[in-house]
């Protein structure tokens, strides 16, 4: 009967809809991956490796804002109006300084990325070559040290104190929509020692696995290699007075030279990629970068935004009329001085560790160990100054004074980089007077205030698990 | 009296055999049993000849038969009655409905039909005469004040501008609040924007404009949750069911319609000539800057000796016109039946440069091969053509570049729009005095932005369905249904070089975007239906997939050759841009209802949806939607026997059921990588951090009330009191930040709140004489809605509309206006922790910390956050809402009033204050008021130019009395006259009527529906220069050839 063919029919037709239903509650998602998706293709593994240093290039952390940061609370620029309390030291900074939350939320942002990706790549392996897995957790280990390396000396308590003060919450793992409200997000701070235990592990296990030089020319110098990773921890063994591994991480970084001219090879944009002095630089192009109200060129540029310029404090590590080529680094306008390393507005790179930083960690490191004045430190230092036609160093019979000097031509060398106020407060050095007018008074040392406060939106929501600093 | 004409009718019929055959004229009435109404549209046959006719709008009908004849009345959803004729000269019938017992039958999904008596859950109806002929692009505006519970707003006057339907109180704080529209079983999509330039902010383009309303036979609106759990996940704001006109069995028939209307702008405000306009000017110029300050004088372009003038509100707005005209053919048999129309809609607006045309098809063919099997077949096919013009929230919008245009300078100089760096040259007129102040307003030329210039949106939907269903056994049917409905649209904008903006900037800039939204959904679903002993059980289960993509790409020229070409064409511009977005979603449900009931005096109805949608989280991937309802019908108990005569039928109803609301991103609850560029180098990142857990936003409705017919049927009332709870609300909470979670928020189900209230609808016959061929009808309905936001993700959110746990979702939050000091004319506000007025001296010589003092001139703190005054339990929406409809027909002619009327809200006239704003530009009339004279009392301050603190300050100075009563519809109409369709076998209507002819109101503003935020859940009750409404007249005839 027709009839018991249409019940066929129907019957298929059912049967078929069973069949459809996977497809519409599966739906692709065209404008990107499913995490899922990523990490079982190994061209999509080695592109979320690259996503890493994307997050990394955070506007608000280190694509420029962190080394501002460092910078402008320190003494070698005037209180910036544009960043306000945060560069001024004089009680008026909050905990709800919405500059302070940005960048602490950037930081754990960029960390979110690596330790997603950290997370993913282990519970994935095999999906590219086990040479190709060490490298990028090599990669995520190495950045993640980085970050936590600029939290740690933003927001601790590391200045003049023992290693248990407060350190930053140390936050190893990822979390999602499902678990971030529950009571193990809200994770407490480790102690200063922790956090660097914590760095030092990464860099060590990242220096392991990562090849000296990376093929790829740009890739050598916008990625980690193992020489970024020593170049690191020579910083990181100098900030922890452990000198001896100072000198040592410092010496295994092999390769690199001076370049003879800063302004062309070093703070260009772009940068040459034959480069012999950048270690590890965050890349940017004119398509990608902190743009207008956050890239280092555009806050320190005369020529751009100009929020920063630089002090008397700063002017007086040059003599009148010095021959040193370092001077030309700064512009003068309009009766202000201004850092100009980075004359390219939005687009110059954002410097994280150069070979003429670990040549001073060395220098630094060897003069803190020797009783008297080292000779190698002396050697370094003039190498340092030669290239930028400075003079040789004076002679020092006094080892405070030569390690002031080497503090000096720190300043001189890598000012406007994000160490100003991490090198202060490390040598329990606090401000001297001589910033602009309206914070012209000295600010010494030690002092609460050095720390930024945890932002007060995760105090509250942490319900006291996180402890604010003092001052706060 | 029904009964006696029941009973007299039989006694007739008794006695027809005795009759000789001979050719009588055979007359008579025919009415619902229901309700008395006559019945208009009744198919008269006699039996096995050729002769027959139909009922006219009075239900009469006259035949010639043979005297031994046997009539056979038919009507779609009544019950076919057969009368022998047996001399008689007189046959008045009562039809009563299809399935046993009165009324209509209600399709409520899926096959599940319910009829009136049946209803245990609250619905209401409505036929589409009621919307045909108003004359609105869209039908969703036109069901503004026509049902109990449910309230639609128009955001502005502009042509397919959004329509906010809200069906009892708004639904949700995050996702949107629009109830599911059902065509045919299909549901649409949930669109209510087919624009994305300027972020869909610009000109809007409402895609129900591409649905002609003259198709629409009936439309339902599942109120509660007790049927609407049968659409689950997609009902928590209701359910609007649509059902098009289809082929009748019958006669054949060809109808043409049409309208033509005139529209023109509403409260329009009153704005100040040239005279005027320079002395406050200069007043406030001089008061600001001491005397002499002269920054607004005459000027003479053309050199006639008058100073140039010019009325911009006249060039920028017009009166509208539109026109419509419909054919449409119906008709068939037992075994096949079609329909068919074609429509043209011409609308040119109440705004310069507004128009919209509008093609639309619609065909359908039901074929009934044998008692076993039915399928059939429709298609629709619109094709729109709108052009937008830009409004509120934008300088250059026709709104407020005509409100602020400068009154003292022409609109062209020897045929050029009078311009200057791209918007209207400022004539005799100065932006500032002293260099030290060079803000203002930035002036569009009101008439050059909309004609150089254009928005375009070429709509195009396609729909059909197709659907077979299968008889096996009696009682048993087995329904397949397949339906896609592609809506696409090109978004076509153009900008001009000559106009400040994205034109100058770009040197004339095509943006174009072209946007596909496609839809397919596929239903299997079985009814089953027993009865044994006075049980009625009826059974449905089924299934439905459903997919929908969208895709939008975006193409952008500009650096044009010559402002000569402005399409994207090859070889014509410099530059490009491209873009698109893409995403897609699917449904897969299971669904069941089972009713029962006892002698038709107990039921009982159970439904259940399992919802499964792509966008809930994968651990939530399905959810779960129960739907319970009971009625009793008392009147059929025997004890009620007694109150039989005054109270012929009461029921009493509950419902209770969980819905949800899955408006939901299509990937909110996914880990999704993006492109993450690093520099050179590609990558992906991380772009969203899912939530696996993500689900629908659970509504829990309850409803109880009952339906009553009292005194012989001539007053029906039913009430209800319903209540819903929305808890699992989505919002953006924030997490701890050392989460590190991008953007540090997640969109967590958290949220509730709650809305309640009560419907109350009466419908009387006040008076009817079936000798006079009169009846006079009333039809009056009211609802309360009550909202209160329970809880939140975290602290209260604060802005002028404010969500505070505790209060309506919306509440006013304000500074409290203490009035303009008589003695300084300073303007004066509560200084909130102290409770005294504060003024504000806007005197450009006193130092800003001394600008705020107590009356007795101490310091008083800066007007701040402090002094916000939430104004309890006040919102922008109303709280009470209903209309008022009266009809009166009286033998061809008919008469309807209808009256809306909602209030218990307050508006924030943002128009208003922005309209006295100190700068240059043109302002209302009412800054003549302001304070010139000590001991002057006024409302407005002494005014200095370009200090609009306390001018414009938001606060309850421009908070407005909401409620209204709207004449919302006068009609009049004649029924062409029974001869005409005796001569010609036409049947038709003519008619006149006024739309929105006056509304009473204290409100100031144009109209108190008005709506800047447009569809907004709770940022309502603002009314920021948006287009004003629009009254129409309108005439019209409908012509029915058989």
């Amino acid at each position: 009967m027709k009839n018991i063919y249409i019940k066929k029919l129907f019957a298929s037709l059912f049967l078929a809809g069973f069949l459809l239903s996977c497809d519409v509650l599966d739906q692709p998602y065209y404008m990107g991956y499913d995490a899922d998706a990523i990490f079982s293709d190994p061209e999509k593994v080695r592109s979320a490796a690259i996503g890493m240093y994307d997050a990394f290039q955070n506007a608000d952390f280190l694509g420029g804002r962190a080394q501002i940061y460092v910078d402008i609370r320190g003494m070698d620029v005037n209180p910036v109006s544009y960043f306000g309390s945060v560069s001024t030291h004089d009680g008026t900074l909050t905990a709800a300084n919405g500059i302070v939350e940005g960048a602490w939320t950037g930081a754990y942002r960029t960390l979110f990325e690596i330790n997603l990706f950290l997370e993913n790549i282990l519970s994935h392996t095999g999906v590219v070559s086990a040479e190709e897995e060490k490298r990028f957790v090599a990669e995520a280990k190495f950045l993640r040290a980085v970050v936590y390396f600029y939290l740690l000396n933003l927001w601790g308590q590391q200045y003049a104190g023992p290693s248990d003060n407060l350190g930053v919450p140390l936050v190893l793992r990822s979390f999602d929509g499902g678990n971030a409200f529950s009571d193990e997000a809200k994770i407490p701070r480790a102690t200063v020692g922790e956090v660097y235990d914590q760095i030092i592990k990464d860099l060590k296990e990242a220096a392991a696995d990562l090849p000296d030089k990376l093929n790829n020319a740009y890739e050598n110098i916008s990625r980690a290699n193992a020489n970024a990773v020593q170049a690191f921890l020579s910083r990181v063994y100098l900030y922890r007075r452990q000198y001896a591994e100072a000198v040592e991480a410092a010496d295994k970084v092999t390769g690199y030279s001076l370049e003879d001219d800063l302004a062309a090879k070093v703070f260009a944009y772009p940068p040459p990629v034959d480069n012999k002095e950048i270690i590890f630089f965050v890349a940017m192009s004119n398509t990608d970068n902190p743009n207008t109200n956050n890239a280092l060129g555009q806050h320190y540029g005369a020529d751009y935004r100009g929020d920063i310029t630089v002090s008397a404090n700063f002017l007086k590590l040059f003599e009148p009329n010095t021959s040193d080529t370092r001077f030309n680094l700064l512009k003068q306008k309009g009766g202000s001085y201004y850092c100009n390393k980075y004359a390219n507005g939005s687009y110059n790179w954002a410097p994280v560790i150069r070979y003429a930083e670990v040549l001073l960690n060395k220098a630094e490191a060897l003069a803190q160990q020797d009783a008297g004045i080292s000779t190698a430190a002396l050697g370094i230092i003039n190498e340092i100054r030669d290239r930028s036609k400075a003079g040789k160093v004076p002679a020092f019979t006094e080892k405070k004074d030569f390690i002031d000097f080497i503090l000096a031509e720190r300043r001189r060398e890598l000012a406007f980089e994000g160490h100003g106020s991490f090198d202060l407060f490390r040598n329990e050095k606090g401000i001297e007077a001589g910033r602009a007018a309206a914070a012209a008074a000295a600010i010494p040392y030690p002092n609460d205030l050095f720390a930024l406060p945890i932002p007060e939106a995760d105090v509250t929501k942490s319900g006291g698990i996180l402890i604010q600093n003092g001052g706060y | 009296m029904k009964r006696t004409v029941l009973f007299l009718v039989c006694l007739l019929l008794a006695g027809a055999g005795a009759l000789v055959a001979q050719n009588v004229q055979v007359s008579g009435i025919v009415t619902d049993a229901v309700d008395g109404q006559w019945l208009p549209g009744v198919s008269v046959v006699v039996k096995g000849a050729h002769t027959s006719t139909s009922t006219d709008a009075n239900g009469r009908y006259t035949i010639s038969v043979p005297g031994n004849a046997t009539l056979v009345f038919s009507f779609v959803g009544m019950k076919t009655q057969e009368q022998a004729v047996a001399g008689r000269a007189e046959i008045n019938v009562t039809l009563t409905g299809e399935t046993k017992q009165l009324e209509d039958v209600v399709v409520v999904a899926y096959g599940v039909a319910r009829s009136k008596n049946a209803m245990s859950g609250a619905i209401s109806t409505m036929k589409g005469e009621a919307i045909a002929a108003v004359p609105t692009p869209s039908f969703d505006q036109a069901l503004a004040g026509k049902m109990a519970g449910v309230a639609v707003t128009t955001a502005s006057g502009l042509l397919a501008d959004g329509t906010s339907i809200r069906i009892r109180g708004t639904g949700s704080i995050s996702l949107s609040s629009q109830p599911l529209v059902v065509i045919d079983g299909m549901p649409m999509t949930e669109t209510s924007n087919l624009n994305v330039f300027n972020s869909g902010n610009g000109t809007r383009f409402n895609p129900m404009a591409t649905i002609n309303q003259n198709d629409i036979a009936s439309i339902e609106v599942l109120k509660d949750a007790a049927a609407a759990a049968l659409y689950g996940s997609r009902a928590a704001n209701g359910v609007i069911l649509i059902t098009t006109k289809r082929g009748k069995a019958g006669s054949t028939q060809v109808s043409y319609s049409n309208y033509f209307g005139w529209s023109q702008s509403v409260g329009l405000p009153d704005l100040l000539g040239s005279d005027d306009f320079m002395r406050i000017q200069n007043e406030a110029a001089m008061n600001y800057w001491g005397p002499g300050a002269i920054i607004a004088s005459p000027i003479d372009t053309n050199g006639d000796g008058v100073d140039d003038s010019t009325n911009w509100l006249d060039l920028a707005f017009r009166t509208g016109f539109s026109q419509n005209h419909q054919v449409s053919v119906n008709g068939g048999t037992e075994k096949l039946s079609f329909y068919g129309s074609a429509d043209w809609l011409d609308q040119e607006g109440t705004v310069r440069g507004n128009s919209l045309e509008r093609y639309a098809f619609r065909a359908s063919v039901d074929a009934t091969p044998s008692k076993y099997f039915k399928a059939g077949i429709s298609v629709n096919y619109a094709n729109t053509d709108n052009f937008g013009v830009l409004s509120d929230g934008y300088l250059a919008g026709v709104t407020l570049a005509a409100y602020l245009a400068l009154p003292n300078v022409p609109e062209k100089v020897n045929g050029d729009y009078y311009m200057e760096a791209g918007r209207l040259a400022p004539g005799g007129n100065k932006f500032s005095y002293e260099s030290s102040n060079t803000y203002g307003n930035a002036i569009y030329h009101p008439t050059a932005t909309v004609d150089l210039q254009r928005n375009r949106n070429l709509a195009e939907r396609v729909g059909a369905i197709a659907y077979a269903e299968l008889t096996p056994v009696k009682g048993l049917n087995i329904t397949s249904k397949l339906g896609i409905d592609n809506l696409n649209n090109f978004e076509d904008q153009y900008s001009h070089p000559s106009i400040s903006g994205l034109g100058m900037s770009y040197n004339g800039l095509v943006q174009d975007n072209t946007a596909w939204v496609k839809q397919w959904n596929w239903q299997n679903y079985a009814n089953y239906k027993v009865s044994f002993h006075n049980h009625n059980l009826s059974f449905m289960a089924g299934l439905e997939y459903q997919n929908r993509d969208y895709q939008d790409i975006y193409a952008g020229a500009y650096d044009f050759v010559s402002p000569d070409f402005r399409n994207i064409l090859d070889g014509l511009f410099v530059e490009t841009s491209t873009g698109g977005t893409k995403n897609s979603r699917g449904f897969m449900s299971y669904f069941g209802n089972m009713s029962y009931n006892f002698r038709e005096k107990y039921y009982l109805d159970l439904s259940f949806r399992a919802d499964g949608f792509s966008g809930f989280g994968k651990n939530n991937r399905f959810g779960y939607f129960p739907g319970l309802s009971a009625a009793w019908r008392i009147t059929e108990e025997p004890f009620m026997e007694p109150l039989k005569d005054w109270l012929p039928a009461l029921k009493i109803r509950t419902s209770w059921g969980v819905v949800g609301n899955s408006n939901v991103s299509p990937y909110g609850s996914r880990t999704l990588f993006s492109g993450g560029q690093y520099a050179d180098i590609n990558g992906v990142s991380m772009a969203q951090v899912g939530n696996a857990g993500l689900k629908w936003e659970n509504t829990m409705k309850t409803d109880i009330g009952f339906d009553a017919s009292l005194l012989n049927n001539h007053v029906n009332l039913s009430f209800d009191y319903w209540r819903t709870d929305i808890s699992d609300m989505l919002l953006d909470a924030e997490v701890i930040r050392s989460t590190g979670i991008p953007g540090a928020k997640v969109l967590t189900n958290i949220g509730s709140m709650s809305n309640t209230g009560i419907e109350i609808q009466l419908n009387t016959v006040n008076y009817e004489s079936h000798d006079h061929g009169f009846i006079w009808t009333s039809a009056v309905n009211l609802t309360t809605v009550n909202n209160k936001v329970k809880a939140l993700a975290g602290d209260d959110i604060l802005g002028a509309n404010s969500l505070i746990v505790g209060q309506p979702m919306g509440v006013w939050r304000v500074y409290e206006w203490g009035g303009v000091d008589p003695a300084t004319g300073r303007p004066g506000y509560i200084d909130q922790p102290t409770g005294r007025v504060k003024y504000y001296d806007a005197n450009p010589a006193v130092l800003a910390e001394q600008k705020w003092k107590f009356a007795d001139g101490t310091l008083a703190p800066a007007l701040g956050n402090d002094d916000y005054k939430v104004k309890d339990g006040i919102t922008g929406a109303p709280t009470w809402y209903g209309n008022f409809d009266n009809t009166v027909k009286w033998q061809n002619l008919d008469f309807t009033l209808g009256l809306q009327f909602a209030g218990g809200n307050k508006i924030l006239n943002a128009t208003r204050a922005s309209l006295m704003d100190t700068r240059m530009g043109n302002k209302t009339s009412e800054i003549l008021n302001r304070w010139t004279a000590p001991g002057q009392s006024t409302e407005i301050p002494k005014l200095y130019w370009g200090q609009n603190t306390g001018i414009t300050t938001t606060s309850d100075r421009y908070l407005e009395d909401g409620a209204f009563l709207r004449f919302r519809d006068i009609t009049i109409g004649y029924t062409l006259p029974a001869i005409i369709k005796e001569k010609t076998g036409v049947t038709g209507r003519i008619f006149a009527r006024v739309n929105n002819l006056w509304v009473l109101t204290a409100y100031k503003g144009s109209d108190p529906e008005i709506s800047t935020n447009r569809n907004a859940n709770y940022s309502v009750g603002t009314d920021n220069r948006s287009v004003p409404a629009v009254r129409a007249f309108t005439v019209g005839i409908n012509l029915n050839f058989q």
